[in-house]
Parts: C-alpha cells; sequence; structure tokens
C-alpha cells in the first residue's frame, strides 16, 4: 500500500528533564502510545498464526510451490 | 512491566517498518535478469471502463491511437455514462477505423463496478469474434483509466516481458501528468515514483508485485485461469479489484512483473478532501482484501506469501502508527506548557535529533529515488521535497480511519474521483 513511507515518527518521552507524570497530557501521550503497543502484539501474535498455518501447507505438501 | 513492555512494542512497529522499507530500498537497486522464451507478434487489447470521462477520454483515445505498435485496438466500455463519453468514443472509433471500439452498458446491468465493467469488455472481446484466431496466450489485454496517457513506447517496452510463458501480467509505472500544477499533485507524483521504483521494483525478488489497475497488462490466457465455473469474469467486485487480481494470479502460478522504463501518466487530485476520501475507497478496499488470506496461505510460494500478508497487513499498522504521532503531539504540547510554568525548557534543544533521524531517514533516500526520475528538480529539493511528503504520508492516517468506519458501517458504495 502506498501508505508504507508514512510509518515513521517518533518517540516522544524520552530526552524529559522533569518527571513525566507532572506534565500536562503526557499520560494520554503514554496511554496512546501504549494502545499502539498493544496493537502489535495482537498483530505479532496473528502473525505467527498465519506464519505457522504456512509452514503446515508447506509441509504438507512439499512438492507444491506453497 | 506491562507498561514499558507496551511501549517498546510500540517503537517496535517503527523498526520493523524501517527495517523492511530499508530492505526493499537496497533490493530494489539490484538489477534483475529476465528470463526469454521465444518471440511472437502479439494482440495488445487496451479496456477502458468510462463512466462520464467527456473530459479525458479524447486525449487518452488520441495517445492510443497513435502508438507505434502494429497489432492494437482500443476497447471503450462506457458504463452508462450522462456525459459525452460514448460520442466521445464513437467519434474515435470513425477516425481509425477498427483501431477503437465501443460497447456500451446499460442500466441496470451497469455501473456495478470497474471489476464488472470490465469482466463485460472481455466478454465483448470474445462474443463479437475480435479475438477469433488469436492463441489467448498471444493476447495481452491492458487496463487503462479514462485519464490514462501512456508513454509512446510502453508497448515496446512491455512486450519482452511476454516472452516469458510464465509471465501472467506486467505492471508499468504511473506519473502524475499534472505535477507541476501544485504541491499537492507533486506529492502524488513522488509517491507513485517512489512506490513503483522502490516497493514495486524490489517486490519482483519476492515474487509478490502488485497490479495496479492503471497501466496493468496481463495475458488473456492468464486471465482466463481466473473466470469461474459459473461464467463469471477475472475481475472482482473487491473495492480494490486490482490488488485482488494481482493476488489470484500469482496464486495460480503465475509470474508478475513490473516495468520501470515505461509508464502511465493519469491526472492528479487537486484537493486534500477528495484525495483523502479516494484514499479512503482504496483502504476499505485493501481491509477487503483480507479475505485473500487462506488463499495465500495454501496456494502462494512461502517468499511472496510472507511479503504479500506483510503487504495485506498494512492498514492494520497505519491504523497502530496513526496513534504515535497524535501522542507525539500531546506530549511535545504538555512539555511546551510544562517548561512555560518551570520558566525553564524541560527537554534538551538535542532531544530534536532522535524524532528527526526516525521520522526522516528516509526522506534522503525518497529524495534521490525521485531525483532520478525528475532530474530538473534537483538533489536538495527533491530531498527537501520528501520531508513534507513524510507528512503527506499522514493524509493515510485519516484515510485509514475513515476507510475502517465505512467498512465497519457496512458503506460499500463510493462516488468514484472527478477529474477536472
Amino acid at each position: 500500500m502506498y501508505g508504507k513511507p508514512a510509518l515513521g515518527t517518533v518517540l516522544p518521552l524520552a530526552g524529559l528533564t522533569a518527571a513525566p507524570e507532572v506534565l500536562p497530557g503526557i499520560p494520554f501521550a503514554r496511554g496512546l502510545q501504549e494502545a499502539a503497543g498493544a496493537g502489535f502484539l495482537l498483530y505479532c501474535a496473528i502473525a505467527v498464526i498465519l506464519l505457522s498455518a504456512k509452514m503446515y501447507y508447506v509441509l504438507r505438501n512439499p512438492g507444491d510451490p506453497s | 512491566m506491562i507498561t514499558e513492555v507496551l511501549l517498546w512494542a510500540s517503537i517496535a512497529i517503527i523498526v520493523m517498518a524501517a527495517c523492511y522499507n530499508s530492505t526493499l530500498f537496497v533490493l530494489s537497486r539490484r538489477r534483475m535478469r529476465h528470463a526469454r522464451g521465444p518471440r511472437a507478434e502479439r494482440l495488445y487489447v487496451f479496456l477502458l471502463a468510462c463512466l462520464n470521462e467527456e473530459k479525458v477520454l479524447a486525449e487518452s483515445l488520441a495517445r492510443i491511437t497513435s502508438l507505434p505498435a502494429g497489432n492494437f485496438l482500443a476497447l471503450v466500455i462506457d458504463d452508462a455514462s450522462d456525459d459525452r463519453t460514448a460520442e466521445i468514443a464513437r467519434q474515435a472509433a470513425a477516425a481509425h477505423d477498427g483501431r477503437v471500439r465501443l460497447l456500451q452498458r446499460q442500466l441496470p446491468n451497469a455501473r456495478k463496478g470497474k471489476g464488472a465493467a470490465l469482466n463485460a469488455g472481455i466478454r465483448h472481446l470474445r462474443e463479437s469474434g475480435i479475438l477469433d484466431g488469436h492463441d489467448p496466450a498471444d493476447v495481452i489485454v491492458c487496463v487503462v483509466d479514462a485519464d490514462g496517457r501512456l508513454d509512446p513506447h510502453v508497448v515496446q517496452a512491455v512486450d519482452p516481458y511476454f516472452d516469458d510463458p510464465r509471465t501472467g501480467a506486467t505492471q508499468i509505472g504511473v506519473r502524475m501528468y499534472n505535477r507541476h500544477k501544485g504541491l499537492l499533485a507533486r506529492l502524488q507524483d513522488m509517491e507513485f515514483v517512489i512506490y513503483g521504483d522502490i516497493f514495486q521494483s524490489a517486490r519482483r525478488y519476492f515474487g509478490s508485485v502488485g497490479m495496479g489497475g492503471n497501466g496493468q497488462f496481463m495475458r488473456l490466457s492468464a486471465l482466463d485461469t481466473l473466470c469461474g465455473p459459473d461464467g463469471s469474469g477475472p475481475w472482482s467486485d473487491s473495492l480494490t479489484e486490482d490488488l485482488d487480481l494481482g493476488v489470484r494470479l500469482i496464486a495460480r502460478g503465475w509470474t508478475n512483473h513490473h516495468c520501470t522504463t515505461a509508464a502511465v501518466s493519469q491526472q492528479a487530485v487537486l484537493d486534500v478532501r477528495r484525495l483523502v476520501r479516494q484514499r479512503s475507497r482504496w483502504f476499505q478496499g485493501h481491509l477487503q482484501s483480507a479475505g485473500l488470506v487462506p488463499l495465500i496461505l495454501r496456494e502462494v510460494p512461502t517468499r511472496a506469501a510472507v511479503d504479500l500478508l506483510y503487504h495485506l497487513s498494512s492498514p492494520v499498522l497505519i491504523l497502530l502508527t496513526s496513534l504515535l504521532p497524535l501522542s507525539f503531539l500531546v506530549a511535545v504540547g504538555g512539555t511546551l506548557l510544562g517548561s512555560l510554568e518551570a520558566g525553564r525548557l524541560l527537554i534538551s534543544p538535542m532531544w530534536v535529533i532522535g524524532p528527526y533521524v526516525l521520522s526522516f531517514t528516509a526522506a534522503y533516500a525518497y529524495g534521490w529515488v525521485y531525483h532520478r526520475r525528475e532530474r530538473g528538480l534537483g538533489l536538495v529539493r527533491a530531498v527537501l521535497l520528501s520531508h513534507v511528503f513524510v507528512f503527506y504520508g499522514y493524509i493515510w492516517f485519516a484515510a485509514g480511519w475513515w476507510g475502517l468506519w465505512r467498512m465497519l458501517t457496512g458503506k460499500q458504495t463510493w462516488l468514484k474521483t472527478a477529474r477536472t
């Protein structure tokens, strides 16, 4: 998909000289990032299942292109 | 502990995408040898599915009929247009006897989507006898959008790919002919050049080259293998019927190619709102393509399958990634407010280096690739432009959430992108 170049953004919480909790909005920002991380872990789990299914087809039909 | 894991997982999205993009960039720079078979005289059939295309059709047909190729014809499939589309096609047919033909579809059978129109075109080619005496293996069908302007040498560039009997389809590059009309048009041109010259070129090594719907050349015998036993045509009714068809060709054992030496130029969208709507339609179609996953697992060779699965899952990654710039904006805003209250800057100025490297490193590669296609632009300007291009990519975030909303609410109909 053409949106691949958009996949690049930043980690905002590094480099702070104050405790993040005292700054307005930081807990919300952290929550958004955690949501993205949780979604990605789910994505990885589904990817592992799909790749396992692919391996199953490859092993079951060794002569086939799959 | 869980918080830490989730934060690192969010960073892993960026790392994974960066690794994938870097790998494809390196692969795209390598030359690839093509297998060759016996040369053959081929018939090229250009299919133009048209719904109210009076503003652009005449120019596209003029381009096609002036191609320096021997054996070709254009079939205009008028999908019950309200405007002068059919009349323009008739005039072109009269002026170029035998080179241009018209198929007029009528309501209620018309306006069922681009795939249905193209299927009707293939059916018409067979029933009208146009293809009599031609071996389907030597008939090349090309889908061109009504606003598509093919490079004059396109047939000469594409034809050698079909010398290999395993070649099912070849996609050419896509450019914007109105790219000089403002920044938005220029960025769309850059987007298609980068997609073709990096991603599509590299995917030749995986065997997972995709089809793009415009400038898409396919062997008729390959399309025949996609027809259903019920007489259904090769195209599906998906919103991204091109993506769908490309994957199904690979699953049938055909090889898809990407040709970098010829292109079709189309009209860029000049309005942000219409652009987001167009991309939402593509995004929704991409989500629909999740239905191809079982076919990919069963039928597609492993390397191509892994890449296609990643490709088909990119809408999910886009939605997840969209949370990160939002998080960044909130955090930066909060930090600035906190700095104002504290009377001192709470982050080191050097901190900006990290976000810059993570966000804009790719811009240098993209700028260089675009500069090679657009020499008049200059390398420095191309690199600066590609910095803007990174932000332009965020259009996909809005388009993605809109497309997801439409899918969840069961909305399937879309207005086509209007020409100007």
